[in-house]
């Protein structure tokens, strides 16, 4: 394993709010991979105008 | 009709005959009470039994009818929830170590609108834990086993939702699907599974995987058992802020055994790739079957599909971990090996990854809007490209070992659909024999597993998918098979 990129896993993570332990590392540091292949591909895509779906709905008016 | 005989019913007849008087709901829930004590040795389907409970529903119910107050398809019929609905004083586990002693305050809406219709809840169903998972293998209540051979899994997440209904222990049962977990246990089962639009039944007091991909619907044994339960369920609820307020048709009504006319596609790309011969076979030739019933068959191109299940894990990870984010910093070994390590992994996702993904989704069914459903009205595929594999403990005591692959193969048919939104239904569409077992080869006796087709349609139209399916299973005897662990018990 790369020392320096467990580092970074481990304090990706804990800026997620997840405490790696070191047993962990290397099961993560593979998935890795998986989250870097997903990640380029949503990269390099020309998204034009399009709008993240949303879910935020105003709360209705209320009468004044 | 003896007890044993009722318990094998079809909800829809078991209905009539309660509207007819000619059976009493506590005969049924006996029935499914006895069935459930004769079979949870061997399939592990439920968490909770609710037996004393279910059977003063029952007798109420049956009082109620005898007053002539029935009060429609529902009454009195037992009908099972997965572990993560909430039932008013139940208890709700998640199939997980962290909630085991969490009682429900107050019902989902989904399950009051089941009680109002007159339902009985025997008991809560196992689940891959927090419904994480497409295999159903769990390491805090045991595995929910596969009806048509106990040593294999009945596929997940909705595992027990798979088993109850396949043996006949319920009749019907509700699932939730955020990848595939109605669809995928309903093709490894061999049973009805629908996951409707998004939007069209309400998830409010159902435990959360994933906002923007959790979908609830029914798992039956006949394609008018799931018209039912979807009847009672589906409809606008203004608490949930992703139900929508779209019109619900009277679904039962679409059900008229006729396809002439529709259009259904045939995906070129994707969808038959990596497939198990025997599935293909199966799928290709229901498909025609289809056809020669009347419906038109064209080959469709099916855009996003390569791209969409990378989109919806930069989703579905980062939102799984945001709703366990307190516990995990907090218990974190209460969970399961394979279940922390997802949720571990959402933490590698970085908001920008997450956005795009969203960004993705608004174009994917603009493409399938414009160049796939403008084609045909369906598209037909398999639900998994295999059947039902053998449990493995390992799949969830290794973070990443065979289990990942399993689940990667299990969901790549049924996760696109979560990503679109539209409705997806899995129904049996043939058997194929299982790799045999040692003890199986010996004795000569090679046991069979049901393979699935995947139907989707529209957004809103669970209509038309329903109605093909219908057809489908009229024509066909596949739905009347009874798996092994019934009639050996």
């Amino acid at each position: 394993m790369d020392p320096q990129h467990d580092s970074f896993l481990r304090d990706l993570a804990a800026l997620a709010g997840v405490t790696v332990s070191p047993e962990r590392e290397a099961a993560l540091v593979s998935g890795l991979e998986g989250t870097r292949r997903i990640a380029e591909a949503l990269s390099v895509r020309d998204y034009g105008e399009a709008e993240p779906t949303g879910r935020f709905r105003a709360p209705k008016a209320e009468a004044r | 009709m003896s007890g044993e005989d009722s318990g094998r019913l079809s909800l829809a007849e078991a209905a009539r005959q309660i509207r007819d008087r000619k059976l009493s709901p506590v005969e049924l829930t006996e029935a499914c009470l006895r069935g459930i004590e004769r079979l949870e040795g061997k399939l592990n389907a439920f968490i909770t039994i609710n037996a004393d409970e279910a059977m003063t529903a029952a007798a109420k119910a049956a009082d109620e009818i005898a007053k002539g107050g029935y009060r429609g398809t529902l009454h009195g019929i037992p009908l099972a929830l997965k572990d993560i609905f909430a039932v008013q004083g139940v208890r709700m586990t998640a199939a997980s170590k962290v909630l085991a002693e969490n009682i429900a305050h107050e019902d989902a809406e989904v399950t009051a609108r089941l009680r109002a219709g007159g339902a009985i809840i025997p008991g809560k169903l196992n689940l891959h834990e927090f419904a994480f998972g497409a295999t159903g293998v769990n390491p805090h209540y045991g595995t929910a086993r596969n009806p048509w051979d106990t040593e294999r899994i009945t596929g997940g997440s909705s595992s027990g939702s798979g088993a109850a209904v396949a043996s006949g222990e319920c009749p019907a049962a509700l699932g939730t699907d955020t990848g595939g977990s109605i669809r995928i246990p309903a093709s490894l089962c061999g049973v009805v599974g629908l996951k409707p639009t998004y939007g069209r039944v309400s998830k409010r007091g159902v435990l959360p995987l994933s906002w923007s991909l959790d979908h609830v619907g029914p798992m039956t044994r006949t394609v008018e058992d799931a018209a039912i339960v979807l009847q009672a369920i589906a409809g606008h609820d203004p608490a949930d802020g992703s139900s929508a307020d779209e019109p619900v048709p009277e679904y039962t009504q679409s059900l008229d055994g006729n396809v002439r006319g529709l259009r259904i596609g045939v995906p070129k790309q994707f969808f038959f790739e990596n497939v198990d011969t025997e599935v293909e076979a199966a799928v290709r030739s229901a498909v025609s079957l289809l056809g020669e019933m009347g419906a038109e068959i064209r080959e469709v191109d099916v855009p996003f599909s390569g791209e969409i299940p990378g989109a919806l894990t930069a989703i579905m990870l980062p939102e799984a971990l945001a709703f366990h984010q307190k516990w995990l910093r907090e218990r974190p070994d209460d969970y399961g090996t394979d279940v922390r390590y997802r949720l571990e992994l959402g933490a590698t996702y970085m908001a920008v990854h997450y956005v795009q993904a969203q960004r993705l989704r608004e174009i994917a069914v603009d493409a399938w809007r414009r160049e796939v459903f403008s084609q045909v009205d369906l598209v037909a595929t398999p639900t998994t490209p295999i059947t039902a594999p053998r449990i493995d403990p390992g799949d969830v005591s290794t973070p990443s070992g065979a289990g990942l692959q399993t689940t990667f193969s299990l969901i790549r048919f049924t996760n696109p659909f979560n990503f679109l939104g539209v409705p997806a239904l899995s129904l049996p569409c043939g058997f194929t024999p299982f790799s045999p077992r040692p003890e199986d080869a010996a004795a000569d006796g090679r046991l069979e597993g049901p393979i699935g087709l995947q139907l989707v349609g529209r957004w809103w139209d669970e209509a038309t998918v329903l109605r093909a399916a219908h057809a489908y299973e009229r024509a066909t005897d596949w739905h009347k098979r009874r798996p092994p662990v019934v009639a050996a018990s």
